[in-house]
């Protein structure tokens, strides 16, 4: 007992020291759409594998189909949806700010780019996802 | 450099033909017989070709570019490169199965 008890305070103090040297970072809104981007890029990229297997397997016939579709309608893969457009419309925008920044054009205006860019991003998915939740 | 150039190129190819998929995927009722018809035109087919492609490819390419961030070992970096030829090969064939079925 005594062991498991030191082994998690252990673990509890080396969380400690990782999570201090990450926050000891400057943290600024380049580093937030960097990081964004990264996340939103690895989700999509795992997603894009999982789309095209499901397409795969349900969709061998209209019933098989029908089963996907009722599925989607479930609240968690609503929310899921809903975190997948966003990330999509995030990861688009922030492409096209990357884009802006390599041709040196708006470098001085990032952290607004940054800022109309989130603000692009929900909008968008806003519009996307409208008919999910109302139909 | 050329991946780097290819993750431009194919980003400016998806924005178009991805908010395209979006659009016919979630403003308009989405069934299987819509799904069916839209794959028999071949204008629908080489759009969702090329979706194909471009976004294997850019997704592929990310991850190789996210490894040579953190992976510094040559013989490691190929083995990153091979798995990710694999996985590529694996999705486009799954992809021109959906596509050509």
């Amino acid at each position: 007992m005594l062991k498991e008890v030191k082994y998690l305070f252990c673990c509890v103090l080396i969380m400690k020291k990782y999570l201090r040297y990450l926050f000891s970072y400057h943290w600024h809104s380049g580093m937030l759409a960097w990081l964004l981007m990264r996340l939103c890029g690895i989700a999509l990229a795992i997603y894009l594998g999982f789309h095209l297997w499901m397409i795969f397997w349900f969709g061998q016939s209209s019933v098989f189909f029908g089963s996907l579709l009722q599925m989607r309608e479930q609240p968690g893969m609503r929310i899921l949806e809903t975190l997948l457009i966003w990330a999509v419309c995030y990861h688009a925008g922030n492409g096209i700010r990357l884009i802006l920044i390599d041709f040196g054009l708006g470098i001085r205006w990032q952290k607004s780019l940054f800022a109309a860019v989130m603000m692009l991003s929900l909008i968008l998915s806003t519009l996307f996802v409208y008919p999910i939740w109302h139909d | 450099m050329i991946s780097w150039l290819w993750q431009r190129f194919s980003g400016i190819g998806l924005l178009i033909l991805l908010f395209i998929h979006l659009s016919i995927s979630h403003l308009r009722p989405l069934t299987y017989e819509n799904m069916q018809m839209r794959l028999s035109s071949p204008f629908w087919l080489f759009l969702n070709f090329s979706l194909l492609g471009l976004s294997v490819s850019h997704a592929l390419n990310g991850l190789w570019q996210i490894g040579q961030d953190y992976i510094m070992k040559e013989a490691l970096r190929r083995m990153l490169a091979f798995c990710l030829w694999l996985i590529g090969g694996f999705l486009f064939l799954l992809g021109l199965l959906i596509l050509l079925r």
